[in-house]
């Protein structure tokens, strides 16, 4: 069985991090994975994306249309994508809102998506979750990642069981910030019964 | 890390690497004595992985001063019995092409791999050259891995090559094959690394006419034997369908694209994967060729395979059609995705091909690449625009250099009028000079200045020019992951080195007049460029602060957080925070300024009257 999934956010975020630990998960399993992702350059700030392809695939960069969640930390970041995604995939995404300098230098502010998101909740399922708010409850918010990675698995979108994702968080993190972020996970794991779904096409 | 220490000892299993890692790792299974760089996206990882863990392993690594450097430093231990391993990106390889073209003559020792690192679609580099090409031009053996698993295992097999054929081996990845990441089995690691001895051979290692004139028709006869090679490597192999009358002739990153775009596809096709792409198995592409009457050649950048099995067709007079880029089939530009091969291979196989796909809402405010909070670039560049306003030149031309201070570039900055190479900002801005008069304002990073830099500097004081050279000294090689320079008195391992002062260099090389500032001064950096904007000749201002990534990681470690805030009462919303200062943690939220904890570096400099003519922005306690 094939599984894409798109993490996308802001330099800085965590986004690489998450995309590791997802992917260790699947190594674990014994299930074929394979992760793309792009540096150098800024290391805070910009857009960054990673795509996780698992199953039988050689190639890390998901084909259009083969976008099966896109877990996002940042609304506008996910707003992008939001014309690649095809009908019936997830949007999972985290509620903080990060401004480009682009905006300010503009004199301009945030934008509102709540019509983007709306067009879009027509053909796929669109969550949000205060991420941070729970990262920082777990005790850092820099664990807004896990929490993320937690909401997703609750939803069912990630297909491992959970122990290989506490090892595969075990791998990555480390023996420091374990504990905040097993506790993040279970924090996001718990968020699916209080999600904000904001649509879900039947 | 724990992943580092499982690279270094972990002797079964598998690990999930990123490409550049499991070059890492297959440098210790392979042996390697001494390794080095200079730090280049897409390849700076292997460096990352290496400076942990070679000292466990009796390795020698460096980071060289120059690429062109680190292949002298890798020759000088492969003739002297110690396998070695250079690696850099591909831009790299035009500084160290120097001496390329001479050590394919005299051959090595020991095994010796050059590793450089493509990068199409230009992800981090100002091109898109494509590297095949030095393995032609040099006549050296070039072997290209697709997989994190097959960069480990091919780098060890290039090293076997390179010591059965007394030749250095290129290896080449792409952005794509170095910043993949996939599982990797590991195999066994030697203990230790003995000691080489070097033994003179003045027929070999003296790269003087006469000795060439023979070593040219040497040359000339071991690349047939390592044709014979290519022609019986396992890193040339036949998958798929054998019976298919269409086959695929593929290699590197568009081997995994073109593999995905067939199972998506569902066609049935026989591939010839082709790993060792210089000198290509002539008779295995006959064969190949003879065996399928349509034959597509899938190959990122130059039709480089293409040009080679069209030959080999005309030699062998061989009627199959072949598809490449020359017939326009396939793009000559930029990386192949599932989704362009896929195109293509419709337009061979005459297949209806579907609708668009949309790409990106691109409706949105964009978010570019910017300098990071607490930028001591972002400080500089303020102050030098603060400046030069000040000055009322109006023809001032920015030169500007590789680091992440090209990104000076963009707005609000725009202080970079032209940006080439490493180390050109000094040489161009010299040339513009002497052809126009105008006042020229170069800029160059600590990195950058030692490796190709204090040699344009000698050029333009000898022969004279007028510039103000500005050295952005952040104390690290900050745009490939903050590696140690020479300006800095810390190894690749952490141990202390010898520094070399910048200010002393620039010095003795003539420069008389010199200053140091701390960029997060504004004052003081505006009243020191407004000052030498007014010399004659070439002057050099070095703006000293470290990286705010490293400032960051030290004030981790010691527990210090400082957050900036706006005192909302005393904000006379002039913007200019926001407009002309441009740090990622401030922005405009219902009608007010703000600052996001979370994203503020504690830098202050946006405090700075310079910034805040209101004072409203302060240290929150």
């Amino acid at each position: 069985m094939q599984r894409n999934i798109k993490i996308v956010g802001v330099g800085g975020q965590g986004v690489v991090t998450a995309g590791m630990a997802i992917s260790e998960a699947y190594r674990i399993e014994g299930i074929n994975v394979v992760m793309s992702e792009i540096h150098g350059l800024s290391q805070r700030g910009g857009s960054v994306s990673v795509d996780i392809r698992s199953g039988n695939v050689h190639s890390p960069i998901i084909p259009s249309n083969r976008i099966d969640l896109l877990l996002a930390f940042e609304p506008l970041e996910a707003a992008r994508f939001f014309p690649t995604l095809p009908a019936g995939s997830t949007v999972l995404m985290s509620d903080e809102r990060l401004p480009p300098v682009w905006l300010g230098i503009r004199r301009m502010e945030y934008p509102d998506l709540t019509g983007k998101i709306e067009s879009i909740g027509k053909k796929v399922r669109v969550v949000s979750i205060k991420a941070v708010d729970m990262a920082r409850e777990a005790g850092n918010y820099k664990a807004v990642n896990t929490i993320l990675i937690g909401a997703a698995f609750g939803l069912g979108q990630i297909g491992v069981k959970k122990q290989s994702l506490i090892n595969a968080l075990k791998e990555i993190i480390g023996d420091r910030g374990i504990d905040i972020n097993l506790k993040a996970l279970e924090y996001g794991i718990g968020s699916v019964s209080s999600m904000k779904e904001i649509s879900l096409p039947s | 890390m724990k992943k580092l220490e499982q690279i270094s000892h972990e002797t079964s299993g598998s690990l999930f690497l990123l490409g550049n890692e499991a070059i890492a790792r297959g440098a210790l299974e392979a042996g390697v004595g001494l390794a080095a760089t200079y730090p280049g996206t897409p390849s700076s990882e292997v460096g990352e992985t290496l400076a942990d863990i070679s000292p466990g392993a009796g390795m020698y690594f460096e980071y060289s001063i120059n690429e062109k450097v680190a292949v002298e430093l890798a020759y000088g231990a492969a003739i002297s019995g110690v396998r070695s391993l250079v690696f850099m990106k591909h831009v790299g390889l035009n500084v160290a092409s120097d001496v390329l073209n001479s050590i394919s003559y005299t051959g090595v020792n020991a095994g010796m791999v050059i590793m450089t690192a493509d990068d199409p679609s230009m992800y981090s580099s100002q091109n898109e050259q494509d590297n095949r090409r030095y393995a032609e031009l040099t006549h050296l053996p070039m072997i290209e891995p697709s997989s994190p698993q097959e960069a480990k295992d091919y780098l060890i097999e290039a090293f076997a090559i390179s010591e059965k054929y007394g030749v250095p081996v290129l290896f080449r990845t792409s952005t794509r094959v170095s910043h993949l990441r996939g599982v990797v089995n590991l195999g066994k690691i030697p203990a230790g690394v003995a000691k080489g001895k070097f033994t003179r051979d003045l027929s070999k290692f003296i790269a003087l006419p006469s000795n060439s004139y023979r070593l040219k028709v040497e040359l000339i006869e071991r690349d047939k034997k390592l044709e014979a090679e290519s022609e019986a490597t396992f890193l040339n192999r036949k998958e798929g369908n054998q019976t298919s009358k269409v086959g695929i002739i593929a290699s590197g990153a568009a081997y995994n694209v073109t593999a995905d775009a067939i199972s998506s596809m569902g066609i049935e096709a026989d591939i010839l994967k082709i790993g060792f792409t210089n000198p290509l198995p002539k008779k295995l592409i006959s064969d190949f060729l003879i065996s399928h009457s349509k034959v597509a050649v899938s190959e990122e950048l130059d039709p480089y395979m293409e040009m080679q099995v069209r030959a080999i067709a005309q030699m062998d007079q061989i009627n199959s059609r072949i598809y490449g880029k020359l017939d326009g089939i396939f793009p000559e530009s930029h990386e192949y995705t599932i989704d362009t091969v896929t195109r293509s291979l419709k337009k061979a196989l005459r297949l209806e091909d579907e609708a668009e796909f949309p790409g990106l809402d691109s409706s949105l405010p964009p978010r570019p690449p910017v300098l990071c909070p607490g930028c001591p670039h972002r400080a500089m560049y303020y102050a030098v625009k603060r400046a030069v306003k000040m000055s009322g030149k109006k023809d001032i031309v920015y030169s500007s250099d590789i680091g992440c201070y090209s990104l000076g570039f963009f707005e609000p900055f725009e202080e970079a009028d032209l940006m080439l190479e490493m180390g050109a900002s000094i040489g161009a801005g010299q040339g513009i000079f002497l052809a126009t008069g105008q006042p020229v304002i170069s800029f160059i990073g600590d990195s950058t200045f030692f490796h190709s830099g204090i040699t344009s500097l000698a050029n333009a004081v000898r022969n004279g020019t007028r510039m103000l050279l500005i050295v952005l000294d952040n104390r690290t090689t900050a745009m490939t992951g903050q590696e140690p320079n020479p300006g800095v008195p810390e190894n690749a391992q952490g141990e202390p080195v010898r520094e070399i002062s910048i200010e002393s260099v620039v010095k003795s090389l003539g420069v008389s007049k010199v200053g140091v500032v701390d960029p997060y001064d504004l004052q003081n950096s505006i009243r020191l460029v407004s000052e030498y904007l007014r010399e004659d000749g070439v002057s050099v201002i070095i703006a000293r602060r470290e990286c705010a990534i490293l400032r960051d990681r030290q004030m981790k470690k010691k527990g210090e957080v400082r957050v900036y805030t706006v005192d909302q009462e005393k904000c006379g919303l002039c913007y200019n925070c926001v407009e002309n200062f441009a740090c990622p943690a401030i922005s405009i939220e219902n009608g007010m300024i703000s600052i996001n904890p979370s994203l503020c570096d504690g830098c202050g400099v946006c405090a700075e009257p310079y910034v805040c003519p209101f004072k409203a922005i302060k240290e929150v306690d």
